[in-house]
């Protein structure tokens, strides 16, 4: 936890509502002029695209079929621990790029898609950290990162949701069969268990979709429900941490209501909306407190 | 929360049902299950679980649907779940655990109703779905489920957490290959969705209760049981439509709602088998 370099955590898989949350972040970030040193979780992956494939194989050959990108083996969650450390203190640290496409790589010779860049420095003279990917809360019996974080957002869809959401992907848009997709989102149930999903409990604020379309079986149900279709689950763990208002927020916040005493529920296509109604006046304290 | 719903419109609409429970049709006793489990374990096969087809008498289900369909007739028999059950079904020299012995259904139902984990189960072998006239399936999100699982075996039966998540990813194979699939077969699906956080079901011990929750009831055929939308909506407050065959209804409503919904689709099913018969 840091004054002088505050870090703020967004934790959540891509298409749970993370790019939301970035998006309401940028803005907020915009209108505050906010210098934010952006790291992207991908980024702290142990292995690139192609040693990913050989390390998996190699854990299957083992009998290792739970190997995935959740868990200690694919990341380096004490480098993570690291940056956030390191940060904290002198406002510095290592990051380097994860080159998702061509697009990307384009700009950095002699590297291609599923690359990382090398690692360099963070620039002096930012006022944040902003983290968003898979593990800004990770606790393992080594790591402990969520320590260093100053706002812990977790970013959660139902299970149900997430898995509409991979399949719909992978089968409609990287040309997946069903069964492989299947076999992947089982395969990495084991580390999403005890790996992901813990990290939720310390977060400061969760946001949760949750879908009221039938979902029951999500590998049939292929429409992905759109926002007005779900709503959005907000829950802080102390709401007095961060001076929320709720009836300021109900007020704004056409149809939302309370479902219990430190939760309020929003309608899915407010979500942008209600972000950064909390955001701003979180962000604002943080830069204050500098 | 179904059942009673169904008990009321059978009392109302004095309908006589045969009823057969799903885990009658678990292929092993408790105690030769845990030895299954652990067989299964020792030649590496850590998925072995109640959901699949291993531990349970699909052919046998399917025989009873076609011969129950046919002829009004066919075989059952009880699991007995605990001492009330054995006093009850009157075997005292059995233990919990067991099965009562196969013995005829009683004549003169007006319909079969099952209810269990594998109402409208296929696999390579059998396809339950077509010998049934009306399909409900009840569907809470996994997150809800898991913390209800959780909850129950930690709090009532005195299992570790641990043990506990292990014993769910233990069944997640059989849980995404044979019961999620049955949900596309069903006619009208209840999904009670919670609307506080479940974002780490074994964390979020309180249970949500109903009025924390909202349910989703999706018709896969409206016009086949004349679902009167606007009717539904008038009758039970707060509720309002999320796709053209979808309605959610608050959690505290689910009672009525299912009630209203089963006179409305059950009615015209035993008018047309009294009719025939």
């Amino acid at each position: 936890m840091s004054r002088k370099h505050p870090i703020i955590a967004v934790t959540g898989s891509s298409g749970a509502g993370t790019s939301t949350v970035k998006e309401a972040f940028e803005h907020v970030f915009r209108r505050e002029g906010t210098n934010a040193a952006v790291i992207e979780g991908d980024s702290f992956h142990r292995y690139n695209r192609a040693e990913m494939k050989v390390a998996m194989a190699n854990a299957a050959t083992q009998g290792n079929f739970d190997f995935s990108h959740f868990g200690p083996g694919a990341n380096l969650f004490s480098e993570i621990e690291k940056l956030f450390k390191t940060y904290g203190e002198t406002g510095t640290g290592r990051r380097r790029l994860y080159l998702h496409n061509d697009e990307e790589a384009a700009d950095y010779e002699g590297l291609g898609a599923g690359e990382f860049t090398p690692w360099e420095d963070i620039p002096d003279g930012t006022d944040l950290l902003f983290y968003e990917g898979l593990h800004g809360g990770i606790i393992t019996g080594d790591v402990n990162a969520a320590q260093y974080v100053d706002l812990k957002i977790g970013v959660v869809p139902v299970i149900n949701l997430e898995w509409i959401q991979k399949i719909h992907r992978d089968t409609s848009q990287r040309g997946y069969s069903e069964e492989a997709v299947m076999d992947t989102i089982l395969r990495r149930m084991h580390d999403y268990v005890h790996y992901i999903i813990p990290q939720f409990k310390s977060s400061d604020i969760n946001f949760q979709r949750v879908p009221i379309v039938d979902t029951s079986d999500p590998i049939i149900a292929r429409d992905i429900p759109t926002p007005d279709e779900s709503l959005v689950v907000i829950r802080f763990r102390d709401p007095d941490d961060f001076g929320i208002e709720f009836p300021y927020l109900l007020q704004m916040i056409h149809n939302s209501w309370m479902s219990r005493r430190n939760s309020i529920v929003v309608p899915g296509g407010k979500m942008g909306l209600a972000m950064e109604l909390i955001l701003e006046p979180i962000l604002r304290h943080m830069m204050a407190g500098k | 929360m179904v059942r009673d719903a169904f008990e009321h419109v059978f009392r109302r609409q004095d309908i006589s049902v045969a009823r057969v429970e799903g885990e009658s049709f678990h292929r092993f006793s408790r105690q030769d299950m845990i030895e299954e489990i652990i067989k299964a374990a020792d030649r590496g096969d850590n998925h072995f679980s109640h959901f699949g087809p291993d531990a349970n008498l699909f052919k046998d289900l399917e025989e009873l649907f076609r011969s129950y369909g046919e002829t009004g007739c066919g075989r059952k028999r009880n699991y007995l779940h605990n001492h009330d059950d054995v006093a009850r079904f009157g075997h005292p020299n059995m233990k919990p655990g067991e099965f009562t012995p196969w013995e005829d259904l009683p004549s003169g139902a007006d319909l079969l109703v099952y209810e269990g984990l594998h109402g409208c189960v296929a696999t390579d072998d059998v396809n339950l779905a077509p010998l049934v006239d009306l399909k409900i399936g009840i569907v809470p999100v996994i997150n809800l489920e898991w913390i209800q699982k959780i909850h129950r075996d930690t709090r009532q039966r005195g299992y570790s957490e641990e043990a506990v998540i292990d014993t769910v990813l233990r069944r997640m194979h059989d849980y995404v290959h044979y019961l999620i699939p049955q949900f596309a077969r069903t006619d009208i699906n209840f999904q009670t969705v919670p609307v506080v956080d479940t974002s780490d079901p074994f964390v979020a011990m309180d249970v949500p209760t109903l009025d924390e929750c909202v349910v989703v009831i999706r018709f896969k055929d409206p016009d086949r049981f004349d679902v009167d939308f606007p009717y539904l909506m008038s009758e039970i407050h707060g509720a309002w439509m999320s796709r053209r065959n979808s309605i959610i209804v608050p959690g505290g409503k689910l009672g009525l709602a299912m009630e209203l919904i089963m006179t409305m689709t059950l009615c015209p099913i035993v008018r047309a088998s009294k009719m025939q018969s």
